[in-house]
């Protein structure tokens, strides 16, 4: 009944004090709560992408003995199989061809029957590039060495029968060849390193007509697949969604009861999926979470600045014989009353962001992560609400007599040396978590592949925490010490604009430091969260942008159709296309590195550096820049793989001789190259091993300048544009690819979408900067305008309040800003840094959006001095009320 | 009242305050002067209008019809040369005792050390000079109203209006108080008006004025 009464008395007088602790509590639940939405969303969206870039879900192969066609009929009549086709293959012992006079013959390789309709219901498989309708598809390395195009007859080796000819119908890519041609069965170490070189595709009777002889001679040669495309009906998360596809694998293996082993290509990509999708789940808490704790320290200060009038209504309760039990009781219903509604409020908030921002009104990717999200963030807000109301009236009730608490005075402990034991505590502890994260390679995650457990090892992540915690505290004794020592320079410093009241103003300020040191330190707080947060995502977003033109080359890649020979001045024509700001020419060939068949690129290196906006993380030993120009002044320099040097033990220097294809001749013969640095990323090139050199020596090498694709960068005109302009220019026959469709079409975390999150992050960090700067020093005010009518009414006239509010707004603002500003990028250097898993290409530098951060300086400085005008205006108003009490 | 001009002058002053769609009339048709001088106690129940009517006097608080004003103390609006006392605790917390009783003169533009002598020289005169260096939560509460004191004298105001100053005072720390208002009063040559619903803090002024639910019913010209 008591708690009911006060209650109401709260609501009814009280109001605006406990509206805005609530206000606090639903910033903070909403901050939580709005992370819930895009998590779901981002999961669903990894895993919708994880599967729509796998070519095919499963490979089922028959295992030697088992009848095929009784295996094709068990995985067609698996529940989940939406599609399933029988696939041939056969080992060859090599193709030969004749062209000009001259027979050329090829390695071992293999056939590959594919059954009709196959190109259809696995469209992502194969790729034709050159030729017509046929069934008979050369793949574009094999018709390379061969130097065979469509129309063209090869001889297929089937040793120990004779070969068999083939009519060339089209040249082909296949795009998921690592998928097709693993080894089904065999763990990751016995995969092969690379797909064949050489590869044929043929209808499947041709196949059958050709290799059933081979099969019946020599059935090791030849194997059998069901390829099958599953019902994508996958819970949203990847997690689920692995654990799913890999039960239904090993139901299906369950049903064929050794007959067949399933290849789980689908299970695979899950596989890296989860852990960014773990990934993302750790970041984006751990990027709200400051956020939270900003807004539970504002719900403090809200709190806290209604505590002298708590403290005389407590005793006043007391000397009227409630017990500490009771008062606790009434603060009980207080805190609960302000968590519930702020908790409510709050979820209301993330719901609507979520629908808003991200298309998700879900709070996770289950049902279960859903009610676990609802629930931590409510009891985040319940906590909080508790922390700051409730706490604070039970350490009164224990600690206070009841004239002690009428006194209502604010108190200040002395400043001490001591004091910094704690801050320098934090800050030790954050570098020495970081110098062992930096060794171990800030390794987050473990997610062994395979098996469905992921394990987090999130200490490193104790670093930020901990520096964030220990430079805030630092931000607030240097601005208390600061404040009680430095009164004659502040007096100084204060002259010139308040004259004679220097002295009494910077005494005033100093004695009152507990206040204005806490506004510093929130200040400073909220302005490190919000530069982190807003660095962190630029960063993301450069690497991103990054990543995606690096997957395609350039902004937009111009690549030509095999066999074109483009000359290396057919850049002029594309450089001439609006928005384009420079274009590099790109000569793709292949070279025997010993017997490992690699990947060579032929560049200007005197200009591909910016013109193709190499990044120096691409190189060891450098930076971009000078490890390219060394390349430039050796003619016969090659930049070699990490993977190579290791493999080949080179040492800088050191020459070697690779095995080149004579484009003229198709002979592959030896050219002798020097090696001079190490490249670990190249446009378009794959993430293993390749070589870099060149075009000038690559061309004299073998006979041929052609170029096979062109990197364009663009002069900030968004590459979709410009790819379609390109497109009018070159025509149909020419493949364009722009970054922003490779961005959409990948699957990392990257290649999430942040808009959404970054938006609401941001704005989010905007609104407690500003809330942190503002309304602490209105509450300050608000708090101390007793003083204020006092000084009023001894003669102060306006100009002088005046002066004493804006030294105080100089001082939070000044001294929160510098402090944030100085915090925040020790913070997202050490953020970066930790979550460096995160970025592929590692960054090599911040990225720092100096227009967000511009806005959120402006609006703190606004909101201060807003609050600063709203606090003068009352302050010369000195309240009746006030008036009465003195 | 002597023949010159009086130091503040109410004509028919009303004060009513309004809380929500409640009204309270704390002061109805209220006319009084108070010349240089002069020694005046205001006494009433609690309620009556006292503080109200102080406030109206020194300038802080603004009448709901009628008019005052200050003929003797240059500024029509807001008048200098009021020095006032409240009640309860009206040091500034964050000021340490000289510092509290040197602002007025700074206020009015004094350098640092000429108001630090003039404060310490008040402190002296209301024996508090030893504390100069405390902060007001480390005084008394008489010793506080002391200070107070000698906040309001340091400026060597004309007139001094003092609200209740020894409401929450000892009998003994009430005398002192008094004396000290009464003594400072008549060397500066200020007038002094003194509010109190104490009897025998009224018997030491000459001129007692009578307030009752918001009226003057005896003593003002």
């Amino acid at each position: 009944m008591l708690a009911l009464l006060w209650l109401r008395g709260v609501l009814a007088r009280r109001r605006a004090r406990f509206l805005g602790a609530s206000a606090g509590v639903a910033v903070a639940v909403a901050l939580l709560a709005a992370v819930g939405p895009f998590i779901a969303a981002a999961e669903a969206s990894m895993t919708a992408r994880s599967i729509a870039r796998v070519g095919v879900d499963w490979q089922v192969q028959a295992q030697p003995g088992a009848d095929a066609s009784a295996v094709l009929r068990q995985v067609q009549g698996y529940p989940r199989a939406r599609a399933a086709l029988p696939v041939a293959f056969a080992q060859t012992d090599g193709f030969q061809a004749s062209s000009g006079g001259a027979t050329r013959t090829t390695g071992a390789g293999v056939v590959v029957g594919l059954p009709p309709g196959y190109e259809a219901t696995f469209p992502a498989e194969v790729r034709r590039l050159a030729g017509g309708g046929g069934g008979v598809l050369l793949a574009q390395q094999t018709a390379a060495n061969l130097h065979a195009a469509p129309g063209d007859t090869i001889a297929v080796g089937r040793a120990p029968l004779p070969p068999v000819s083939m009519r060339v119908d089209a040249i082909v890519a296949l795009p998921d060849a690592d998928a097709l041609f693993r080894r089904v069965g065999a763990p990751a170490q016995s995969q092969p390193t690379a797909p064949p070189d050489n590869v044929l595709l043929l209808p499947a009777a041709s196949w059958h007509e050709a290799f059933d002889p081979l099969a019946a001679a020599r059935p090791d040669r030849v194997a059998a697949q069901v390829h099958v495309r599953l019902a994508h009906d996958l819970p949203a998360d990847p997690v689920s969604a692995y654990t799913d596809v890999t039960g239904g694998a090993r139901n299906l293996e369950a049903r064929l009861a050794g007959a067949g082993l399933v290849g789980d290509n689908l299970a695979a990509t899950l596989d890296a999926a989860r852990s960014d999708a773990l990934y993302a789940q750790l970041l984006f808490v751990f990027l709200a979470l400051p956020g939270a704790v900003v807004a539970a320290l504002l719900t403090a200060s809200v709190a806290r600045s209604g505590g002298d009038r708590r403290r005389g209504e407590q005793a006043l309760l007391r000397a009227r014989g409630a017990s500490a039990s009771q008062l606790l009781g009434l603060a009980l219903v207080e805190a609960l009353a302000a968590g519930l509604l702020g908790s409510a409020v709050g979820l209301a908030a993330a719901w609507l962001i979520g629908r808003l921002a991200f298309g998700s009104g879900s709070f996770g990717p289950t049902p279960t992560a859903a009610a676990v999200w609802v629930s931590a963030a409510s009891a985040a807000g319940l906590a909080i609400a508790a922390g700051t109301l409730l706490v604070p009236a039970w350490r009164d009730a224990c600690r206070l007599t009841v004239t002690g608490a009428r006194r209502q005075v604010w108190r200040v402990r002395p400043p001490g040396w001591g004091r910094y034991v704690v801050d320098a505590a934090l800050l030790g502890s954050a570098g020495v978590v970081f110098w062992f994260a930096r060794q171990t390679g800030f390794a987050l995650l473990l997610v062994p592949e395979g098996v469905p457990q992921v394990s987090v090892s999130a200490w490193p992540l104790l670093g930020p925490v901990l520096l964030w915690a220990g430079f805030g505290l630092l931000a607030w004794h240097a601005a208390a010490d600061l404040l009680a020592r430095g009164r004659g320079p502040l007096a100084w410093l204060l002259r010139p604009a308040v004259r004679g009241l220097a002295v009494t103003v910077a005494s005033w300020v100093g004695r009152q430091r507990g206040p204005i040191a806490a506004a510093v330190a929130l200040v400073a707080l909220s302005a490190g969260f919000a530069i982190s947060t807003a660095v962190f995502n630029a960063t993301y977003r450069q690497q991103a942008a990054v990543d995606a033109t690096l997957t395609n080359g350039a902004d937009v890649r111009v690549a030509e159709p095999p066999g074109a020979a483009v000359p290396p001045g057919a850049r002029a024509r594309l450089r001439a296309v609006e928005g384009v700001r420079s274009v590099e020419p790109l000569q793709h060939r292949f070279a025997y590195v010993g017997a490992d068949l690699q990947d060579l690129y032929g560049i200007r290196a005197a200009s591909v550096v910016d013109g193709a906006r190499l990044q120096d993380a691409y190189v060891d030993g450098g930076s971009a820049s000078a490890v390219f120009a060394r390349l430039a002044r050796e003619p016969d320099g090659i930049l070699v793989s990490a993977e190579t040097v290791r493999d080949f033990q080179l040492q800088a220097g050191d020459r070697i001789t690779l095995r080149l294809q004579d484009q003229r001749t198709g002979a592959y013969g030896p050219v002798t190259f020097h090696y001079v640095g190490v490249v670990r990323e190249f446009p378009t090139a794959p993430k293993d091993s390749f070589l870099v050199a060149n075009a000038a020596y690559v061309a004299s090498a073998t006979g041929s300048a052609a170029v096979d694709s062109f990197l364009v960068t663009t002069d900030g005109a968004p590459p979709d544009v410009v790819a379609q302009r390109i497109r009018s220019v070159v025509g149909p026959g020419v493949q364009v690819t722009s970054a922003s469709g490779v961005a959409a079409a990948g699957t990392s975390l990257t290649a999430v979408d942040l808009a959404g999150l970054t938006r609401v992050e941001l704005a989010f960090a905007l609104v407690l900067a500003a809330a942190a700067s503002g309304l602490v020093l209105a509450l300050g005010l608000i708090e101390r305008r007793r003083m204020f009518a006092i000084a009023s009414a001894v003669g102060a006239r306006p100009g002088q309040l005046a002066a004493i509010v804006w030294t105080e707004v100089a001082l939070v603002i000044g001294g929160g800003l510098v402090a944030g500003a100085l915090g925040g990028w020790a913070l997202s250097a050490m953020l970066v840094a930790v979550l460096t898993g995160v970025f592929d290409p590692p960054p090599a530098a911040l990225a720092v959006p100096w227009g967000y951060l511009s806005l959120v300086a402006l609006l703190a400085i606004a909101s201060t001095v807003a609050a600063a005008l709203a606090g003068l205006r009352m302050v010369r108003r000195a309240p009746l009320e006030v008036l009465r009490d003195l | 009242m002597t023949g010159a001009s009086p130091l503040v002058r109410c004509d028919a002053v009303r004060r009513v305050y309004r809380a929500g769609a409640a009204e309270l009339v704390a002061l109805r048709d209220v006319g009084c002067a108070v010349g240089a001088r002069e020694l005046i106690a205001v006494t009433g129940p609690s309620g009556s209008g006292k503080s109200t009517l102080l406030h109206l006097l020194a300038g802080l608080d603004r009448p709901t019809a009628g008019s005052v004003c200050w003929p003797a103390l240059q500024h029509p609006l807001r008048p200098s040369g009021i020095a006032v006392v409240f009640q309860g605790p009206s040091l500034l917390a964050p000021l340490d005792v000289a510092e509290n009783v040197a602002l007025p003169l700074l206020l009015l533009g004094a350098d640092d050390r000429e108001a630090r002598e003039q404060a310490m020289r008040a402190l002296e005169r209301v024996d508090m000079a030893d504390l100069a260096g405390r902060l007001p939560e480390e005084l008394s509460g008489g010793q506080a109203q002391r200070v107070a004191v000698a906040r309001a004298l340091v400026s060597g105001p004309r007139l001094i209006l003092a609200d209740e100053p020894t409401g929450q005072l000892d009998q003994a720390s009430a005398g002192q108080v008094i004396d000290l208002l009464v003594e400072a009063a008549r060397s500066l040559g200020a007038a002094l008006v003194v509010s109190t619903h104490d009897a025998g803090v009224a018997g030491h002024f000459p001129v007692r004025w009578r307030m009752d639910h918001g009226s003057l019913v005896a003593g003002a010209a």
